[in-house]
C-alpha cells in the first residue's frame, strides 16, 4: 500500500500537470496580492473570476470558444515543437486560414447546400494555414535558414495582405468595417442548445484524440527521437527534410483549422482584427505543456478560463482585465523552472 | 512613374528627418540595452514587457511628482525590476530563455495596463518634455531642426549611447561580456564569472528599456495608453540582430526606422501606395534586413563547407 | 633548495573514484618536471589542484614554502600559476591582445591594449615568435595558439607554467618551438610541470620524471638516468592477466576489413592514414593507445557512421555500435528507457501492429533486451528517463539494444567508461558469450589492462596510424606499451 503511494506520488511529482496546476495556484495567489493593491476584496474579484469562467452554462460556453482556438494550433505545434522545429508562424497561418475559409464560404454558399459549404471552409482553412506553411518549411528543410525568422516575417506578410485585401478586393459590400461581407447565416456552425457553443467544439476531442494516436505511431516515435537524438533517429530512419517540413505543414493546417472555427463559429465574417495574439499564445501553451498533450489541453482550459474570468472581473468589481495577462505571465514564468534548457522544451 | 519618384522624394524632408529622430530615441534606447545583453550572450526577449513598465512607471511618478527627470529614472529602474526575473530565471536557473522572455512579456504588459487602469483618474497628464532651447543653433539649415530641436531625453540618449559604447569597447566589463557572449567556456577557464557579468547585463537591458519606455510616456506624449509602445521592444530586437551588437549602427538602424516611421503621415498623400500597408513598411524594411543576413550567414557556411 | 611548487600527500576524490592517491610532487624554479603516466592516472587532476580549479580532499599545496588554499583559478593565478590546457582558453573572435587582458591578475576598469600590445612584442623578442596582437585568435594555427597561451602566463607574472599534453595539438611543428621554449623558461628561472604521455619528448625535454598510475605516483627520478623500458612498464604498471577466456574459438571468416583506409578528421591535417585490420568471426580486436588519436574516427568508420576517403572497407550491413559518450551519440537521454530500446525495431512486429506503436508489446521488448543481464530489468524499465538511469544500466541499455539485433559486428568504444566492477565484468562475460556464438568484435579502449584481457590480438593507433598486430599476452605488454608512448 505504501510503495502504491509511493509510486503514485513520484509519478504525481514527475507530472506536468500537476506542476501547472501548482503554479497556476500561485499566480492566483501572487494576483490576489495585486488586487489587494489596488484597494479591492480579493475574494469578491476571485468569485467574480470564477462565475466568469466557470460558474454558469453560458459562461462555460464562452470559456469554450476561447479554448478552441487555442488548443487546436497548440495541438497542432506538438510535433514541430517536439522535434526541435521552433515554428512560430501560428498566427500568421490561422489568419491566412480564417481568410481562405471565409472567401471560399462566401464563393460556394450559394452553389452549395450549407453543410458541403461548412466543410468547404474547413478544407479552405485548413489548406490556407498549410500553404501558408511551405515557404519556411522548405527554406528549413533544404536551405537551413532559421525558422523563427522566416515564420516571424510570414506573419508579417500575412498581417498585412489581409489588410490590403479587406480594403481592397476582399472587402464586404456594404461594410464601413474593414472586414468581408459576413458569411451566411446557414453556413454559422450550428450552436449547442441556447449557449453561444458551436459543434467546433466536436472537433477538439477528436483533434486532441488523433495527436494522441500520432504520438503512437512510428511516425510519430521517430519526430520524438529526432528532437531528442537526431544522429540515432537517422538511425531509426528519419528523414531530415520529412520530419522538418511535414511538422511544420502540420503546425500551419492545424493553425488553419482554428482559424476557420473562428470565422464559422464566432466571427462569421472576417475581421481585420482576426490576429489577437492567439498564435503565439498557442506557442507558449506548448512550451508550459513542455510537448505532452494532457497538460497543453489543461493549459489550454486554464487560460481560457482565465481570460473569460478577468472579463467578468472587470465587469464585476472593476479590475481590469489585463490582469489576465499577469496571471498567464507568472503561470508561464514559473513554469519555465520545470523544463529544459537552452533549446529543449 | 517620375511622379511618383518626385512625390516620393518630397516626403524625406528635413521634417520628416526630425520627427524620425525623435520617434527613434525610444526604440535607440531599448536597442542599446539590449545590445549589451545580447553581446554577454543573452538573448532578452522581455524587452518590450521592460518597456511597457518603465513606460508606465516613468508615466506615474512623473504625474505624480512632477518632475520628469525622476520619472525617467524611475521608469529605468521598473524595466531593471522586471530584468530581475529574467536574470533569475534565465541566467541563474538556465530556464528556457525565450519562454521566460515571453512570459516577461506577458507580464509586464499586464503589470502596467493593470497598474494604468487602476489609477486612470488619479494620474494627471502632463505636458511633455519640450525642445532644450539652442537658440539660433535649431535654424541652421537641415542640421539644425534635426539635432538641435530635440527634447532632453534625445541628448541624455546620445550621451548614453557614447558612454556605453566606451563601455563595451575599452572597459575590463566589455571585454569579459564579449568573452561571455562569444565563448563562455574559455572565459570560465579564464577566470571570468560568467553569471556576474551576464546578470549585470541583462539589469543594463532592463534599466535601458525602462528608459527608453519612459520616453515616450514623459519625454514625447505626457500620457499613458496600452497601447503605448506598439511594439518598440521587438523593433529593437530586430535592430541589434542587424546591427551585430555595434552600438554606431544600432543608432544609425534606429534613425532608418524611425525616419520610416515619420515619413509616413506624407505617404499618405502619395498617389499609388494603399494607406493600409504604410505601417508596414519600416517593419518590412526591418524583415528584408534579417532575412539578407540570414542568407547571407547560410550562403557564407556553404562556401566554408 | 625550497621548491617553487608542490604537493603534499595530496588527494582528490570524485564520488567513488580516488583520482590522485596522497600524491608527493615537486617542482623548483628553472626546472622542467614531466608527469607522465597513461590515461586516467590522474595527471591533470593533480594539475588541476595546483592550478587552483579543484581543491584537494586531503594533503596540501604548497607555493614557495608556504600552504595555500586557492579559492579559485583567479587566487592561483595572482600567485603565478599559469596552466595550459589541451583545449585553449582562447576565446576564437576576440584578439591576441584581447585574450591577454582577459582574465589578467593586475587589471583596471579601463583596458590598455597598448600595454597588452607591448607586452606580446616584447614576449615575441624573447622567445622568436611572429604573434600579432591584433589578430584573432581563429585566424591563428594551433601552434600559434600555443604560444600565446605560453606568453600570457609569463606576461601574467606566471613562475611556474603547467603543459597540458602540448603536443596533442600542435604536433612536430610545436614539439620545435616547445625546444626552444623550454631553454627560455628555465633561463629565466621559471619552473615548468610537462604532462604528456609521449616518451621521446619528455625524455628529451625534462630534467626530472615523475611517473602516474591509478592516481599515484609510482616512479620519481632524473630524465638523464631514466630507462626508456622501465619507464613505459611504470606506465603501464603490472598487467595482471585474470581469467582466461572462456568462449576463445579459432576465429572463423573476415567480418569486417579495412585496408589502405584514409579518413581526416580535422582541420589541422589530422588523418586516419593508411589503416589496414582485420576482424574474423568469434575473434575481438582490441586497439590500444592514449585517447585523442584517432580512436573515435576509427570505431564511427568501422560502425558505418562515416565513409572512408580513401581505401576499401568491407563491413556488414548493420554494425552494433556502442559509442564512448554514450549520452552524445548512443541514447536520447530525455526519452524514456523503452523509447531509446525500440530505436532500431520501432517499425517492426511486435513492436509495432497495424501503424501503431503497442506500448505492452515495447516494455516486453525492453525487459526481454536486459534478460541477459544480471539486473532487475523492470527497474532499467521504469525508470521516467534514460537521463536517470546510472551508467551502468545504461550501457546495459544500449549493449542489449546492440546485440538483439541479427549483427556480426559489435564495434565497441571504451564500454566500460563509468561503470563499476560487477557492471564490467557483466560486460565481458556478455562479450564472451557473444564471441563464442560467432560475433566479431572490434574494442577500442584507453584501457590496456581490459584489452589484454579480452582480446585476442592488439594493434595499437598512435597519431592515426595503425600498428601491426600483436598478440594479446603478457610478454606482449613492454612492446604495446612502448608503441603507445611513442617509443617505437
Amino acid at each position: 500500500m505504501r510503495a502504491v503511494a509511493i509510486s503514485a506520488g513520484r509519478r504525481l511529482q514527475g507530472s506536468t500537470s500537476a506542476s501547472l496546476l501548482l503554479a497556476t495556484v500561485a499566480a492566483l495567489a501572487v494576483g490576489a496580492l495585486l488586487i489587494v493593491i489596488v484597494g479591492v476584496d480579493p475574494v469578491d474579484a476571485y468569485r467574480s473570476v470564477w462565475e466568469g469562467s466557470v460558474g454558469s452554462l453560458d459562461a462555460l460556453a464562452q470559456t469554450s470558444l476561447r479554448m478552441a482556438p487555442l488548443l487546436i494550433m497548440a495541438v497542432g505545434l506538438i510535433p514541430a515543437l517536439r522535434a526541435g522545429v521552433f515554428t512560430i508562424g501560428s498566427e500568421g497561418q490561422f489568419g491566412i486560414g480564417a481568410l481562405t475559409a471565409g472567401l471560399a464560404v462566401l464563393g460556394v454558399a450559394p452553389h452549395l447546400p450549407a453543410w458541403l459549404a461548412i466543410v468547404t471552409g474547413a478544407l479552405a482553412g485548413a489548406g490556407g494555414g498549410l500553404v501558408w506553411a511551405i515557404g519556411p518549411a522548405l527554406l528549413r528543410a533544404f536551405l537551413g535558414i532559421d525558422e523563427i525568422l522566416t515564420t516571424f516575417a510570414f506573419n508579417f506578410m500575412a498581417t498585412f495582405l489581409l489588410l490590403w485585401l479587406l480594403n481592397g478586393p476582399a472587402r464586404g459590400k456594404d461594410a464601413f468595417l474593414v472586414q468581408t461581407s459576413p458569411t451566411p447565416e446557414d453556413t454559422w456552425l450550428p450552436t449547442l442548445g441556447d449557449t453561444v457553443a458551436n459543434i467546433g467544439l466536436l472537433l477538439l476531442p477528436a483533434l486532441v484524440l488523433a495527436m494522441v494516436a500520432f504520438g503512437r505511431t512510428p511516425g510519430g516515435y521517430r519526430v520524438r527521437l529526432y528532437g531528442a537524438q537526431p544522429s540515432l533517429a537517422a538511425a531509426a530512419g528519419a528523414r531530415h527534410w520529412r520530419v522538418v517540413v511535414l511538422s511544420m505543414l502540420v503546425a500551419g493546417a492545424a493553425a488553419g483549422i482554428a482559424g476557420w472555427i473562428q470565422i464559422a463559429g464566432v466571427d462569421r465574417a472576417v475581421f481585420g482584427s482576426v490576429f489577437r495574439g492567439y498564435g503565439y499564445l498557442a506557442l507558449a501553451l506548448v512550451a508550459l505543456g513542455r510537448g505532452q498533450v494532457a497538460p497543453t489541453v489543461l493549459g489550454a482550459i486554464l487560460f481560457a478560463g482565465l481570460q473569460t474570468g478577468s472579463e467578468a472581473m472587470q465587469l464585476g468589481v472593476g479590475i481590469s482585465a489585463d490582469f489576465v495577462f499577469v496571471m498567464q505571465g507568472l503561470v508561464l514564468y514559473l513554469m519555465a523552472f520545470r523544463g529544459g534548457r537552452g533549446r529543449e522544451l | 512613374m517620375s511622379w511618383l519618384l518626385a512625390d516620393l522624394a518630397a516626403v524625406f524632408t528635413v521634417g520628416t528627418l526630425a520627427s524620425g529622430v525623435r520617434l527613434a530615441v525610444p526604440t535607440a534606447l531599448a536597442a542599446i540595452g539590449e545590445a549589451i545583453s545580447q553581446r554577454a550572450g543573452v538573448f532578452n526577449l522581455g524587452i518590450e514587457g521592460m518597456m511597457m513598465v518603465g513606460a508606465f512607471t516613468g508615466f506615474a511618478v512623473a504625474s505624480g511628482s512632477g518632475s520628469e527627470a525622476l520619472g525617467m529614472l524611475a521608469g529605468g529602474a521598473g524595466g531593471a525590476a522586471l530584468a530581475i526575473l529574467m536574470a533569475a530565471g534565465s541566467v541563474w536557473r538556465g530556464t528556457n530563455i525565450i519562454v521566460t522572455g515571453f512570459a516577461l512579456v506577458l507580464l509586464g504588459q499586464g503589470l502596467a495596463n493593470l497598474l494604468y487602469a487602476q489609477n486612470q483618474e488619479s494620474l494627471k497628464t502632463f505636458e511633455p518634455l519640450g525642445e532644450v532651447g539652442f537658440g539660433p543653433l535649431a535654424d541652421i539649415p537641415v542640421v539644425g531642426p534635426v539635432l538641435f530641436a530635440q527634447n532632453a531625453v534625445f541628448y541624455a540618449a546620445l550621451v548614453l549611447a557614447v558612454a556605453v559604447a566606451l563601455l563595451l569597447a575599452r572597459t575590463r566589463f566589455g571585454l569579459e561580456a564579449d568573452a561571455c557572449g562569444a565563448d563562455p567556456a574559455a572565459a570560465v577557464a579564464k577566470g571570468v564569472d560568467v553569471r556576474r557579468t551576464r546578470t549585470l547585463a541583462v539589469l543594463a537591458a532592463g534599466l535601458f528599456a525602462g528608459l527608453g519606455g519612459a520616453a515616450i510616456t514623459v519625454g514625447s506624449v505626457g500620457n499613458y495608453g496600452s497601447n503605448i509602445t506598439a511594439g518598440k521592444g521587438f523593433v529593437a530586437l530586430a535592430l541589434v540582430a542587424v546591427a551585430r551588437n555595434r552600438i554606431g549602427w544600432v543608432l544609425v538602424a534606429a534613425l532608418l526606422f524611425g525616419t520610416l516611421e515619420a515619413s509616413q503621415a506624407r505617404l499618405q498623400d502619395v498617389d499609388g501606395i494603399p494607406v493600409e500597408l504604410l505601417p508596414a513598411v519600416p517593419w518590412v524594411a526591418v524583415v528584408l534586413a534579417l532575412l539578407g543576413l540570414a542568407i547571407a550567414h547560410v550562403v557564407r557556411l556553404r562556401r566554408a563547407a | 633548495m625550497t621548491p617553487l611548487a608542490a604537493l603534499r600527500g595530496a588527494s582528490k576524490r570524485f564520488g567513488p573514484l580516488l583520482a590522485v592517491d596522497a600524491l608527493d610532487l615537486e617542482v623548483h624554479t628553472g626546472e622542467v618536471h614531466a608527469l607522465i603516466g597513461g590515461n586516467g592516472a590522474g595527471k591533470t587532476t593533480a594539475m588541476k589542484l595546483l592550478a587552483g580549479l579543484e581543491r584537494p580532499d586531503a594533503g596540501e599545496v604548497v607555493v614557495d614554502g608556504n600552504p595555500v588554499a586557492f579559492g579559485s583559478r583567479r587566487d592561483a593565478i595572482r600567485a603565478g600559476i599559469g596552466f595550459i590546457q589541451q583545449e585553449f582558453s582562447l576565446v576564437e573572435r576576440l584578439t591576441c591582445a584581447e585574450n591577454l587582458l582577459l582574465g589578467h591578475p593586475e587589471h583596471g576598469f579601463l583596458l590598455d591594449r597598448g600595454a597588452a600590445a607591448r607586452a606580446i612584442a616584447s614576449l615575441n623578442e624573447r622567445f622568436g615568435t611572429a604573434l600579432d596582437p591584433d589578430r584573432p585568435i581563429r585566424s591563428l594555427s594551433m601552434g600559434e595558439r600555443q604560444q600565446l597561451e605560453i606568453l600570457i602566463a609569463l606576461s601574467w607574472g606566471g613562475r611556474l607554467v603547467i603543459l597540458d599534453e602540448p603536443t596533442s595539438a600542435t604536433g612536430e611543428a610545436g614539439l620545435a618551438f616547445l625546444r626552444e621554449a623550454m631553454g627560455i623558461l628555465r633561463e629565466t628561472g621559471v619552473g615548468v610541470v610537462y604532462i604528456s604521455h609521449k616518451l621521446p619528448e619528455v625524455l628529451e625535454l625534462s630534467d626530472r620524471v615523475t611517473v602516474m598510475r591509478r592516481g599515484a605516483k609510482v616512479w620519481e627520478g632524473a630524465t638523464a638516468t631514466a630507462d626508456p623500458g622501465e619507464l613505459a612498464q611504470a606506465m603501464v604498471g603490472d598487467v595482471a592477466l585474470l581469467t582466461a577466456r572462456e568462449g576463445r574459438r579459432e576465429p572463423g571468416e573476415v567480418v569486417l576489413s579495412l585496408a589502405g583506409v584514409e579518413l581526416p578528421w580535422s582541420d589541422d591535417g589530422r588523418s586516419l592514414h593508411a589503416i589496414d585490420l582485420e576482424v574474423r568471426r568469434h575473434e575481438i580486436l582490441g586497439i590500444a593507445g592514449v585517447v585523442g588519436n584517432g580512436q573515435r574516427e576509427l570505431a564511427r568508420l568501422c560502425a558505418g557512421l562515416v565513409e572512408a576517403t580513401a581505401g576499401t572497407v568491407v563491413r556488414p550491413e548493420h554494425v552494433g555500435y556502442v559509442a564512448e559518450d554514450r549520452g552524445r551519440d548512443s541514447l536520447a537521454l530525455e526519452l524514456t528507457p523503452s523509447d531509446n530500446a525500440i530505436v532500431h525495431v520501432h517499425r517492426r512486429p511486435p513492436v509495432s501492429r497495424r501503424g501503431l506503436v503497442r506500448p505492452r508489446a515495447v516494455h516486453a521488448y525492453t525487459l526481454r533486451l536486459l534478460e541477459r543481464f544480471a539486473v532487475d530489468p523492470t527497474v532499467i524499465d521504469r525508470a521516467p528517463s534514460a537521463r536517470r538511469l546510472s551508467g551502468g544500466n545504461q550501457q546495459r541499455l544500449v549493449l542489449g539494444r546492440e546485440l538483439a539485433e541479427s549483427t556480426d559486428l559489435l564495434v565497441l568504444h571504451n564500454p566500460t567508461r563509468g561503470l563499476d566492477v560487477a557492471a564490467t565484468a557483466e560486460l565481458f562475460r556478455q562479450l564472451d558469450e557473444w564471441s563464442a556464438a560467432g560475433g566479431a568484435t572490434l574494442l577500442v579502449s584507453p584501457d590496456l589492462d581490459e584489452l589484454l584481457e579480452w582480446s585476442d590480438a592488439i594493434q595499437v593507433l598512435v597519431d592515426g596510424r595503425l600498428t601491426a598486430r600483436l598478440p594479446a599476452e603478457r610478454d606482449a605488454v613492454g612492446r604495446i606499451a612502448e608503441l603507445m608512448a611513442g617509443v617505437a
